[in-house]
């Protein structure tokens, strides 16, 4: 089995603050200030160190960690691969800027170009327009992205976006906030897109995909297209706020989702479903893939 | 088994706001039981929660804020309970929680902050009993901490102390203690 190294991502001050429980989890000195400094500690071939590098992040950067992350450059397998998180206390709970979060003004702020990579639980956010904001390169094969929030701003920008190249990702629980841009834009091949939300100002498209992608359970609200009208088949249980789309796999239709109705509270990023919402138990059961939701809880 | 469409699940136990802004919630009965867990916010502005039976309790666990700026929890019976764990922000403002009973007794555990801001953290009657284990810090800035009866304790999950018909009180200045306190236990 491979050893594990878990490091901090904290701030000095918050390192400091909780020195001797800190040092009991990660070791003397075991933090980072940024994951990119972190990322560059990360052995070349994971493989050969037999290695798996988790970096548990905390919300000690209030308005967010000024950090351009790149994954890139390492030799991984499925167990000896690199993973970022959030813990229970640090994450954002689906809830904009609840939690640990990139915030920069760049194109890239989070970019993974290595195979097998897990993101989990952070929010990442490009203040520049036209920014891409989590993007997954063409050697980021295997990754998966689960309950991120991704936000991103001015034209042509994207919240989640990919390269082509890459194959059989996941993206599950997670939440595309955009100006005028796409939620989703994903030129990859073979990935599931599951239980996300993409929502906008005046957005350009929900979901931009191909025929390789499943899309199911997901939600899709303003967007001048809401879903690409031949996703692969077998897609299913996505609904749109006009309740209008017809694409056959969209099987929730008809249905108008109405702000303060279907979420909690849109207007201030709290995109959970309070009572008499149509997005309960309208879902497919996808608890062989996947069991929680963006909070954590056991779905089902 | 039921999905939801999106990013959240929905349960009934899990994302809920109850609020009880100038009115009461009561529970009566042989064990009446509150249950709050998971991301939930339960404020008691000026209302008040009041719980009686033989056995009442109230549990709060995982990621809860739990807020009586001006209200009132109530727990009375003959074993009253109180239990606190995982990520739960207690925050007694000007109301007050207090448990009146027999046995009454508060467990907090792993990583909770109880502050008592203005106000008391009452427990009356024959044993109460603070039982106190995890990174757990109990501020009263300006407040009393106050057990009263025949054999108050505070614990870090060994009996610490039993002084019969005494009051503890850790309030007065701007500190803040963190129990266990080196096995000791402050009697002024």
């Amino acid at each position: 089995m491979a050893t594990i190294v878990k490091k901090a991502i904290r701030s000095t001050a918050g390192w400091t603050a909780n020195q001797t429980a800190m040092e009991a989890i990660y070791g003397v000195g075991g933090y980072y200030t940024t994951l990119t400094s972190w990322e560059a500690a990360i052995p070349a071939d994971l493989v050969a160190a037999d290695e798996q590098w988790v970096a548990e992040c905390y919300n000690d950067f209030p308005t967010g960690l000024a950090d351009t992350v790149d994954i890139a450059g390492h030799t991984t397998d499925a167990t000896r691969n690199i993973i970022v998180t959030a813990l229970a206390s640090e994450r954002h709970n689906g809830v904009v800027d609840g939690g640990f979060r990139i915030k920069t003004a760049t194109t890239f702020p989070f970019k993974v170009d290595c195979p097998y990579t897990e993101v989990s639980y952070i929010q990442v956010e490009s203040t520049t327009t036209g920014g891409l904001s989590f993007t997954l390169k063409a050697l980021g094969d295997y990754t998966t992205i689960d309950s991120v929030i991704s936000i991103s701003t001015g034209t042509n920008c994207a919240s989640f976006y990919s390269y082509s190249g890459a194959t059989y990702c996941a993206y599950m629980n997670c939440i595309a906030i955009t100006s005028v841009g796409y939620g989703f834009r994903l030129l990859d091949l073979w990935s599931s897109i599951y239980n996300s939300t993409a929502v906008c100002d005046t957005g350009l498209y929900g979901f931009n995909v191909n025929n390789t992608h499943y899309l199911k359970n997901n939600v899709s609200v303003n967007f001048t297209t809401d879903y690409s009208t031949t996703p692969r088949t077998g897609s299913i249980t996505n609904a749109t706020h006009e309740g209008t789309t017809s694409h056959s796999f969209v099987s929730v239709t008809g249905v108008s989702m109405t702000d303060g109705v279907d979420f909690t509270a849109p207007s201030t990023g709290d995109y959970s479903i309070p009572s008499g919402s149509v997005l309960i138990d309208a879902g497919t059961d996808l608890s062989a893939t996947f069991t929680t939701d963006i909070t954590g809880i056991t779905r089902g | 088994m039921a999905w939801e469409i999106g990013a959240f699940e929905y349960v009934v136990s899990g994302n809920i706001s109850l609020e009880v802004p100038v009115s009461s919630l009561t529970l009566t009965g042989l064990v009446p039981d509150i249950a709050i867990s998971n991301h939930i916010s339960l404020e008691i502005p000026t209302g008040s929660l009041s719980i009686t039976g033989l056995v009442p309790s109230v549990s709060v666990s995982n990621d809860v804020n739990l807020e009586i700026p001006t209200g009132s929890i109530s727990i009375n019976g003959y074993a009253p309970s109180v239990s606190v764990s995982n990520d739960v922000l207690l925050i007694v403002g000007l109301g007050t929680l207090s448990l009146v009973g027999y046995a009454p007794t508060a467990d907090v555990t792993d990583t909770i902050s109880v502050s008592v801001a203005k106000a008391d953290l009452t427990l009356t009657s024959y044993t109460p009993t603070i039982n106190i284990a995890g990174s757990v810090s109990i501020s009263t800035p300006k407040a009393d901490l106050t057990l009263t009866s025949y054999i108050p304790t505070v614990s870090d999950g060994s009996t610490i102390a039993v002084h019969p018909n005494r009051v503890y009180t850790l309030p007065i200045e701007n500190r803040t203690y963190t129990l266990p306190i080196e096995n000791r236990v402050y009697i002024l």
